[in-house]
């Protein structure tokens, strides 16, 4: 069914038939027009007939309610007691004449606009006796009409309308009969003002035709409105009703004689001709309607043509882009191959990592980038030692194993940028970039010697290896990657010479200082196991009796095999290897012991030196020296804890409890080395100190340098401002000593009075002093 | 001690006497009203003359009379303070002695009661009697007595003659043995017109009525008819049309006015210089056309404006 339809709905057919439905629909347009035209006519007649019906029943409306309000007056309270009064024989001068006043006051009062200002009906009320007399008027002066009065006939019907001519005028009245006691007793003429019936029907008045109205009677006509357009057209007085240019109407006006005449213009011919030309418009939109369909045919036709060309070419589309996703997967199959090709010629089969060409070629990279940025490259040769030993004993399977996992360790050791490779057999190769310092190679260098402190596991077996490193840099080591190389290789040479387990630099130099370091280390551990360290105390002297009254305690080591290391250097290394409490607490405790030892000879006051480092642990630091004073029984004040300003410098909260604590315990506090730090002053404030120590490079050239002059004496100027005593460190010759006793400096040290010594010479030096003094 | 008391007492007795000497001698006229700033306006509630209603708790004076003395307060710039009396104690209230006519003569009261008001405004009819006891202003408004009848009466109206005395002796003779209802001390005294010489059957009610009473009274069938002044008349008509009905005149034309204490001549000056003035403006009559819009109907000579 649906295929017959598809099949009759070509465009040929789409097209005729809608050229048959357009006709169709024209000539249905123009016939309902043509209708539509006769019908209008005709309803415009009806219509007219319908309004002027509307007015005649208007005006029967107006005369029945006039009827009824004039028949409420002659029923009014008002005249029924006039006649009740007058009926009781009442005379006019005693009584009656105020019931009379009242009817006149009452009909005036009517022919006024009412309350809601509606005009009266009536314009002039007359109440007459039967026998003719006026009773009360409300034109007194104005004669009365009494054409068409006749008492006799009208007091024998309630009401009538009365129509004449008096004075050339149409006069229009009506009568109502008076009753008293059921009898006619006067009889009550209302006169009608005319001009509200007039504007009764002005109000309603047609607009748009024109058109002439008039109220007819026998007596005359009154004339209501004329709107006609061309009133020669008409002759009022004899009627014709020519449809297509006018209309003449009459209507009987009920209960009244009146009729209701009116001539009214034609249908508008405007409005036909515009009809005229609006079916014409309709008949000429054929034209486009016809046009616009032969050439949706005719686009229809093209469409068709071009839509078959589309699905054609969607088809080899879609053949195309089967062929093209094959392509994309065979491409991405070979790229994938090459690239693990290209894997497998850069990178070691057993461990991932990059070959020796592949990681000469980044080193290269390395080298040049470090070149271009001034930057130093650290290579690191590593060699697995006793590997082939591994290989001999536990087989390849197992050395494969190691191999792999040292490849692990390495890279995750490291960061990612930088390259760990596999030379050879169990050489590897880790390329550093951007190197800061070469402590930072020593650093990382025992890190990957201490990447092999843990045991491999192998088959449930553990199994230790070590390593030894060959470490280059560039530029300092070689000029390119080849020799960089070179120089590592020569290094792990020289560590596998030394016996493995290590690392090396290629340069010598560097070799030497990481060793010292490194022995200092060593040395300082054993040094403290075995007890090797010295102290050494310094007299302090009162600069105005030249009297030792202290001493500084300081910590002198020479070692077996290092020699004599001075202070500064292995202080430093302990601060960095955690040795830093350990050398306190010795320094501390032997001090301390001897100074109460000395306490029998003199009351000495022992000064100790304090490392900033110690103060990570306020606390315990606080309870060591507690406890020590407690042991050795030495005075509080005589112990002078010494420390540097850099201690100071952003400490707050508990530091500032401690050496509180310290100070309330009674214990000295001193600046050491006043001047050569940062100073913020504000902490001489803070910390309750007793003394301030100018750092000895002040000193030295004090006799030769204003500059340092000018400094010392405002150093010993602030101090007694702030209540502080004055140490002067490194007092080398007299001059020195004058000069500072001239700025009342109490305190001074140094080798004009005696440099640091033994405990023996000091406890001679001391014995000495007193003797000489007994 | 007992001289400082005689003292006292002397001093006390002394004053008391110059009180009273001056309370009785001074006469309260305008002057004095006009400092104690009140005119009190004695009025007997009378048709249209004075009228009282009340409204809620308080009772309202209205009236033409009370309009008229409101007025007259104003213009002398006085409080207002109205006095309901009744005809029987109207001048008691103004004079402080009592006053009545009895058996054609004037009978006053010896015991002074004291001044209650200062002026008495009701329509209040001049009669010679009346005009002993006080003074009255100019007239302000006409006034008669007729002869009132029920409808069903047998009393016939008189054909006005034109004449008044012949209307009035027409109307005499009717009413020899005729019920008549009267009204002693009032302008229905039937002493005044000498009724009791027409043996007529004169009726007067034995408890006090008020003037507006009358005809309710004769409807009531307590007399067939009544003497009834004409402003009441003409409310009676419109009120009770068909059920009663005028007779004829029992007196002459008589004037209504205004009574004053003999001893206030100035506040009676000042009175009639105001009403004049009232009278030549037109407002007295606009007063009037609001309480008896039908008199110009009856008295057109009375209210004619007098230019001069």
């Amino acid at each position: 069914m649906s295929m017959i339809l598809r099949k009759w709905l070509t465009s040929k057919n789409s097209l005729l038939f809608g050229s048959v439905m357009l006709a169709g629909y024209l000539l249905l347009i123009l016939t309902v027009t043509n209708v539509g035209q006769k019908k209008l006519q005709e309803s415009q007649h009806n219509e007219l007939h319908l309004k002027i019906q509307h007015y005649a029943n208007l005006l029967s409306n107006y005369f029945e309610l006039s009827n009824r309000s004039l028949s409420f007056i002659a029923r009014n309270k008002t005249i029924s007691t006039f006649y009740a009064n007058k009926n009781s024989g009442m005379s006019m001068t005693y009584g009656l004449r105020a019931s009379l006043f009242n009817v006149q006051q009452l009909l005036a009062e009517r022919i006024e606009p009412n309350q809601d200002k509606r005009p009266p009906y009536f314009s002039r009320i007359t109440l007459l006796a039967l026998d003719g007399t006026i009773i009360a008027d409300t034109a007194q002066q104005t004669g009365f009409n009494r054409g068409n009065i006749d008492l006799s006939a009208l007091k024998s019907v309630d009401q009538k309308l009365l129509i004449n001519k008096y004075q050339n005028q149409l006069s229009l009245r009506l009568s109502t009969t008076v009753y008293f006691q059921n009898k006619p007793i006067a009889m009550m003429i209302g006169e009608y003002n005319q001009s509200p019936i007039i504007a009764l029907l002005d109000a309603q008045q047609y607009q748009g035709t024109g058109s002439y109205i008039r109220l007819l009677s026998e007596y005359g006509s009154i004339f209501i409105w004329d709107s006609l357009n061309n009133p020669e057209d008409f002759d009022l007085d004899n009627d014709h009703d020519d449809h297509l240019h006018s209309f003449h109407l009459n209507k009987k006006v009920e209960n009244t004689p009146f009729t209701l005449e009116a001539w009214v213009e034609g249908v508008d011919n405007k409005s036909l001709f515009t009809s005229k030309w609006f079916v014409l418009l309709l008949s000429l939109l054929a034209i486009p309607v016809f046009s616009s369909l032969y050439y949706l045919f005719y686009i229809e036709r093209k469409n068709s043509r071009l839509r078959a060309q589309i699905h054609h070419s969607t088809k080899q589309q879609t053949v195309l882009s089967t062929h093209n996703l094959q392509l994309e997967k065979e491409v991405s199959k070979r790229k994938l191959s090459e690239e693990k090709l290209a894997f497998q010629a850069t990178h070691d089969s057993l461990t991932g990592l990059p070959n020796r060409s592949y990681s000469l070629q980044k080193l290269n990279d390395a080298v040049n980038n470090c070149q271009r940025s001034r930057k130093k490259v650290l290579i690191m040769y590593i060699d697995l030692d006793n590997f082939k030993q591994v290989n001999d004993t536990l087989g390849h399977a197992a050395g494969d194993i190691i191999l792999q996992e040292t490849g692990k360790r390495l890279k995750l050791a490291l960061r990612k940028t930088d390259t760990v490779a596999r030379l050879s057999g169990d050489e590897f190769m880790v390329i550093i970039d951007e190197l800061q310092d070469l402590e930072q190679a020593k650093e990382l260098a025992v890190k990957v010697l201490h990447l092999f402190d843990q045991p491999f596991k192998m088959n449930k077996h553990l199994f230790h290896t070590s390593t030894s490193i060959g470490l280059a840099v560039f530029p300092d080591d070689a000029t390119d990657a080849e020799n960089l190389l070179k120089s590592a290789d020569m290094a792990l040479y020289k560590v596998k010479e030394t016996g493995r387990n290590n690392f090396s630099f290629f340069e010598s130099k560097m070799n030497d200082d990481v060793n010292r370091k490194v022995a200092i280390n060593v040395r300082l551990r054993a040094a403290l196991k075995e007890n090797t360290l010295e102290m050494y105390y310094q007299p302090l002297i009162d600069l105005s009796t030249k009297k030792i009254i202290g001493a500084e305690a300081l910590m002198r080591w020479t070692d077996s095999q290092l020699g004599f290391v001075p202070p500064d250097e292995f202080i430093a290394q302990a601060e960095k290897n955690d040795l830093i409490d350990q050398l306190g607490s010795f320094a501390l405790n032997t001090a301390a012991h001897q100074a109460a030892e000395w306490q029998k000879i003199a009351p000495l006051q022992i000064a100790i030196n304090f490392s900033s480092v110690q103060f990570r642990h306020c606390e315990s630091l606080l309870a060591e020296i507690q406890e020590i004073l407690l042991t050795t029984g030495l005075p509080p004040e005589k112990l002078d804890v010494e420390v540097t300003e850099s201690l100071l410098i952003n400490q707050e909260g508990e530091l500032f409890d401690m050496l509180k604590s310290l100070r309330n315990m009674g214990v000295e506090l001193s600046i050491d080395d006043f001047g050569t730090g940062y100073s913020a002053l504000s902490y001489l404030q803070k910390f309750s100190f007793t003394k301030l120590k100018i750092d000895r490079a002040f000193i030295m050239n004090l006799t030769n340098n204003r500059a340092d002059q000018s400094l010392v004496k405002a150093i010993t100027a602030m101090a007694k401002a702030l209540n502080l005593k004055v140490v002067a460190e490194g007092i080398e010759d007299k001059k020195q000593m004058q000069f500072l006793t001239g700025l009342d400096c109490e305190f001074g040290q140094g080798y004009f009075f005696s440099p640091p010594v033994t405990a023996e010479k000091f406890e001679r030096l001391l014995r000495d002093q007193i003797s000489a003094e007994s | 001690m007992t001289l400082t008391k005689h003292k006292y007492l002397c001093s006390l007795i002394a004053f008391l006497l110059i009180y009273f000497y001056s309370s009785v001698s001074t006469a309260r006229d305008l002057e004095q009203i006009k400092a104690e700033g009140v005119l009190r306006h004695i009025g007997v509630p009378y048709a249209n003359f004075i009228t009282l209603y009340i409204e809620g708790d308080e009772t309202v004076v209205g009236g033409l009379d009370a309009e008229l003395m409101q007025g007259f307060a104003q213009h002398l710039g006085l409080e207002y303070e109205f006095l309901e009396a009744s005809w029987s104690n109207a001048f008691t209230l103004l004079t402080g002695k009592s006053a009545s006519y009895i058996n054609n003569q004037l009978q006053r009261g010896q015991i002074d009661h004291g001044i209650e008001g200062d002026v008495i405004a009701n329509g209040a009819t001049i009669l010679p009697w009346r005009s002993e006891v006080v003074d009255f202003s100019i007239d302000y408004f006409p006034s008669a007595v007729w002869l009132v009848a029920k409808a069903e009466s047998d009393l016939i109206p008189i054909t006005p003659t034109g004449i008044i005395q012949q209307d009035i002796l027409a109307v005499k003779k009717l009413i020899k043995n005729h019920d008549v209802l009267a009204m002693k001390q009032t302008c229905l005294d039937p002493d005044l017109y000498n009724l009791y010489d027409t043996e007529a059957n004169i009726i007067l009610p034995i408890t006090e009525l008020k003037l507006n009473e009358m005809v309710p009274a004769i409807l009531n069938n307590d007399a067939e008819s009544t003497l009834l002044d004409v402003p009441d008349t003409l409310i009676a008509l419109q009120k009770w049309p068909g059920e009663i009905k005028v007779i004829g005149p029992v007196s002459d034309d008589q004037r209504m006015a205004v009574a004053f204490r003999k001893d206030s001549p100035q506040l009676r000056d000042a009175f009639n210089q105001y009403l004049q003035e009232m009278k030549k403006n037109g407002e007295y009559n606009q007063l009037v056309k609001k309480y008896y819009p039908s008199v110009f109907n009856f008295y057109p000579d009375f209210f004619k404006i007098k230019h001069q």
